[in-house]
């Protein structure tokens, strides 16, 4: 009888979801500024945008991370009700691009049914998705075939790529943060384009959202964790004789391993990964994922942060089982677009001096790249790689100068990046404001690279005139650590 | 109709040319008709992405009759030439001619024809030994039969990176020259020769002055070219009083800190960092690091290096150090492609490679950067791009690539890679194709094991070095390529 109830229950939120699940998809308004993160104590205008989510078990509101990043002020509305409704962000993954949101006003979500996260679709299958994109005021439905699913990047963060299923139903702006159903339940979050190609959409499926909402059950959302090695194919038939292989398809090696503590533990170059977790490990380092071949990196990412997962690895042409720990690497944030954390800085004799980021070099324009000097490219997004016991781990740059007096003749002009002061190797931010409390004498003395270049700053003209740059650049604060 | 439209444009060819002549032109005197010279050079041009394959190239130039036998012209286009010829009075003869002395850095070289009869009949021009007249500076050259003179605007002189090189020396920089231009073209004022055209930078055309072609021309001359010099370290303005006063500079404030050395090697101890450079050679250095030229006017002191001075020169600076003036002697370093890791400009050889197994290895050059396009520090992978600005150093003095690879099943698994930077090969250290091919002679326990530098996409693969040879053999036939290798023996 138990039983038979069960299967009801679930059949009446099937049957009420089938039904009308539109009544459970939100519009959401999120009025955000960002910061500027080459005058990081300023921000930029007030922004209007507008996305979609749904209702979800608990009182919450499943969206996207990137339709409520930066927000001052969210506001929800129902299905065919004009009222608006003050929501607050309560978990955001920038990395997965997911957010709950929760309403103050509990009258919110009377009447309102939680839409069930079912499971990962089939390719070939159909789906529809629901949203409120541009071009009108109304929900809008959009029926489109799964036509693959696959690691991609995600673009709101930048430097993460999760599993992703793509399909020919139109996503626009808009659209983003609202389900994607199939068979009554949630089989994905609708989330992002890509350009060039056409009838081309991009949801978040059900092994990533059930892994974020698992992840929040502990208060805390910590994120994907790592592996933190480099995996390349083996299909050289000389390799895997090398390493001791048949040419049976199976198996793929670690290629190098990040500076991660934990992993080096464990993990060695050239180990041959057969098995990760109940998958087997291709030799084009792809796991058969329900049906699809996809990369390995996803066998790692049903992990939470701090669990261990079994491998079994060719060492030595020896089979063995290592239990690797997987932890949320964040060492390479600063090589990721960064959201709700006001950049960090420090202002001495109108000399801003703030982290090297792929924010702050994004304020160059779209083709920063160009725009911007080599060793800053390096530091940011190779050093770390190549060089990881040299690399700097927060490096700075000197951003800009605020004129006045003691540093109109500077030669340089900003967008460099600091190698010392006072002889101090400069690390982090921290070290920039301990090293000026140490001046060489009367000085301050910066080097900057490349080519050591230097200048100087008297230290009681400095100080004397610190307070007036702040006050005429109307700053209130001369450092936001 | 198309007879009409002939008729306008040549029309307004010959309104835009300021001076015309079918029988000669006598610019300050001089019979420019003896002189200028049409020069045609054939060479082979490479394809640094398929560096086996070359295919013929053919460029004009123009030359200045300078001396009995000797023609001049710029080094540019000269490179990997198998045939010069020449001609001569707007005659249509051509006349076989051979390179008798050339110098990529300072991109001027002395021409001569097979034949002395050539010479018959023509005048040496002189180079002016002075700044010509600003207000009176013509292009003359052949076109067709006839010698044209055109008028151009002079708009400064700069210290910048030659032609051939990153060597800075001074150059003219002209306006309203004619859109159509083989460089050189011979520029002339007052009856002499002022200077050779070599390349437009943004808009403006750039030639080499005659004073400085002179007093290398001088140098050649007496029998034992040494070689452009240069300073090799980084200096920076000075113009931040805190900076001079930390440096304790007395008296006004002048002069440009040193700041990056690391290029001067058994120099290092004669120039420092943090040293402010006060004068060099008797000249004044102002906050910027200009001097004042007797010839030019202001120009940056990076100019000094070749301003009649050679490799191996002394140039004696005056510098503030340990807050006093010092006087100190620098022997001037040779200028050579080879100061960088990755050298700018390779020049009458062979682009070197060597294939193993399909995988192509070349030397990490710029003629290779290039081969990836016009924007090739825009396109070309970032790594590559970003060693292209570094010199070279006893530990890393050149760099091999994987450049790409010829598919085969041999290779499977590697043919993507591409743009890989060499680290080692079965543990020896690689940093030229000579350390590659010797390494590839120690195979270990049948393997040849390649390791790349940090940082790229992959660290190592592994190719079957006993079945290397059988592979090789059928790559090199299915692709066409004549040789598994082209090393060089220097």
């Amino acid at each position: 009888m138990k039983r038979l109830m069960f299967i009801f229950v679930v059949f009446l939120v099937f049957a009420l979801n089938a039904a009308e699940p539109e009544k459970s998809v939100i519009q959401i308004f999120n009025f955000s500024q960002q910061p500027i993160w080459d005058a990081p104590w300023r921000f930029d205008s007030l922004r209007r945008s507008s996305g979609s989510g749904f209702v979800i078990k608990g009182k919450r509101i499943m969206s996207n991370a990137h339709v409520v990043s930066w927000a001052k002020q969210i506001l929800v509305k129902r299905y065919q009700d004009p009222r608006l409704y003050t929501a607050k962000v309560v978990f955001v993954g920038h990395d997965c691009d997911l957010a709950l949101l929760e309403v103050e006003n509990d009258a919110f979500f009377q009447g309102l049914e939680p839409l069930e996260i079912g499971d990962l679709p089939k390719v070939r299958s159909t789906v529809v998705t629901y949203g409120y994109p541009a071009g009108g005021e109304q929900i809008s439905y959009t029926r489109g075939v799964v036509s693959r699913i696959d690691l991609q990047t995600y673009v709101h963060i930048g430097n993460r790529s999760f599993l992703c299923v793509q399909t020919d139903a139109a996503i626009n702006p808009g659209n983003s943060g609202g389900p994607v159903i199939q068979d009554g339940l949630v089989v994905g979050v609708a989330f992002q384009g890509m350009q060039g190609l056409e009838n081309t959409g991009f949801f978040i499926p059900p092994p990533v959202i059930k892994h974020f909402l698992k992840d929040v059950e502990d208060g805390v959302y910590n994120g994907f964790p790592t592996a933190g090695i480099r995996i390349s194919s083996l299909q050289n038939p000389a390799y895997r004789e090398k390493l001791g292989l048949k040419n049976d398809g199976v198996g793929a090696r670690v290629d190098s391993i990040m500076p991660i503590e934990s992993t080096r533990k464990v993990m060695k170059e050239d180990d041959v990964l057969l098995q990760v977790g109940d998958y087997e490990v291709g030799s084009d380092a792809t796991i058969l994922y329900e049906g699809n071949r996809v990369h390995i990196a996803v066998a790692f990412q049903s992990f939470q942060n701090g669990e261990p997962v079994k491998i079994k690895i060719l060492r030595d042409r020896k089979e063995t089982t290592v239990d690797l720990p997987l932890y949320v690497y964040e060492d390479d944030k600063l090589t990721g677009n960064q959201y709700d954390v006001l950049p960090r800085y420090f202002i001495y004799g109108g000399l801003v001096f703030t982290p090297l980021s792929l924010d702050y070099m994004k304020t160059f324009g779209r083709e920063w790249s160009e725009a911007v000097n080599a060793e800053l490219v390096y530091e940011l997004l190779y050093k770390k790689n190549e060089d990881p016991e040299k690399a700097r781990k927060e490096p700075i740059v000197l951003a800009s100068i605020l004129p006045h007096t003691i540093n109109a003749n500077f030669s340089i002009k900003g967008r460099a990046l600091v190698d010392s002061i006072n002889g101090v190797k400069i690390q982090s931010l921290e070290d920039v404001i301990k090293a000026f409390g140490k001046p060489l004498g009367d000085f301050q003395m910066i080097k900057f690279l490349p080519h050591d270049a230097v200048e100087c700053l008297n230290v009681k003209e400095a100080e004397k005139a610190n307070d007036e740059i702040l006050k005429t650049n109307g700053i209130q604060s001369d450092k936001r650590l | 109709m198309r007879l009409l439209r002939i008729l306008i444009f040549t029309a307004l060819a010959t309104l835009c040319s300021t001076s015309f002549s079918a029988t000669g032109i006598k610019k300050g005197g001089f019979d420019w008709e003896k002189a200028i010279i049409t020069v045609e050079v054939s060479g082979v041009q490479y394809d640094f992405r398929q560096p086996w394959s070359r295919q013929p190239r053919q460029s004009m130039k123009s030359g200045v009759v300078i001396r009995q036998g000797e023609i001049l012209t710029t080094a540019q286009g000269l490179d990997n030439c198998i045939m010069v010829r020449l001609q001569r009075l707007g005659e249509s003869r051509w006349w076989e001619a051979r390179v008798k002395w050339l110098d990529y850095y300072a991109n001027l070289a002395i021409l001569t024809a097979v034949d002395d009869k050539f010479f018959v009949g023509l005048k040496p021009a002189q180079l002016s030994a002075k700044a010509p007249d600003k207000e009176n500076l013509h292009i003359v050259r052949w076109k067709g039969a006839n010698l044209e003179a055109r008028r151009v605007e002079f708009n400064q002189y700069v210290v910048d990176e030659s032609e051939l090189s990153s060597l800075n020396c001074v150059q003219m920089e002209l306006e309203s020259v004619p859109h159509q231009m083989n460089n050189p073209e011979i520029l002339v004022s007052d009856g002499k020769v002022a200077g050779l055209t070599t390349s437009k930078v943004e808009g403006n055309t750039r030639a080499i002055p005659s004073i400085f072609a002179r007093n290398i021309l001088a140098e050649q001359q007496k029998g034992q070219w040494r070689g452009l010099g240069y300073f090799p370290f980084y200096w920076q303005p000075s113009q931040n009083p805190a900076l001079h006063q930390f440096l304790n500079l007395k008296g006004d404030p002048r002069g440009v800190v040193v700041i990056e050395t690391s290029q001067l090697k058994d120099q290092r101890d004669i120039i420092k960092p943090l040293d402010i450079i006060l004068e060099v050679d008797g000249f004044g250095i102002d906050m910027m690091g200009n001097y004042k030229d007797p010839d030019f006017g202001r120009l940056l002191l990076e100019n000094l290096a070749v301003r009649n001075k050679f490799a191996g020169d002394i140039v004696t600076f005056k510098i503030w150090r340990d807050s006093k003036e010092q006087i100190v002697k620098f022997k001037l370093p040779k200028f050579s492609y080879s100061e960088q890791i990755v050298p700018q400009q390779v020049f009458d050889k062979e682009p070197e490679y060597l294939i193993i197994g399909g995988l192509i290895f070349q030397p990490l050059t710029e003629p290779y950067l290039r081969s990836f396009g016009n924007d090739w520090r825009r396109i070309a992978p970032f790594k590559l791009v970003y060693l292209s600005s570094m010199n070279a150093t006893a530990e890393m003095p050149s760099l091999v690539v994987l450049s790409a690879v010829l598919p085969d099943y041999f290779n499977i698994g590697y043919h993507d890679y591409r743009a890989l930077v060499v680290d080692t090969v079965n543990n020896f250290t690689v940093r030229n194709l000579s350390d590659l091919s010797k390494a590839l002679k120690s195979p270990i326990d049948g393997y040849h094991i390649i390791k790349f530098q940090k940082g790229d996409s992959i660290k190592s693969i592994v190719i079957d070095a006993n079945a290397e040879a059988d592979a090789m053999t059928r790559i090199l036939k299915r692709y066409n390529i004549p040789s598994a290798s082209k090393i060089s023996s220097k």
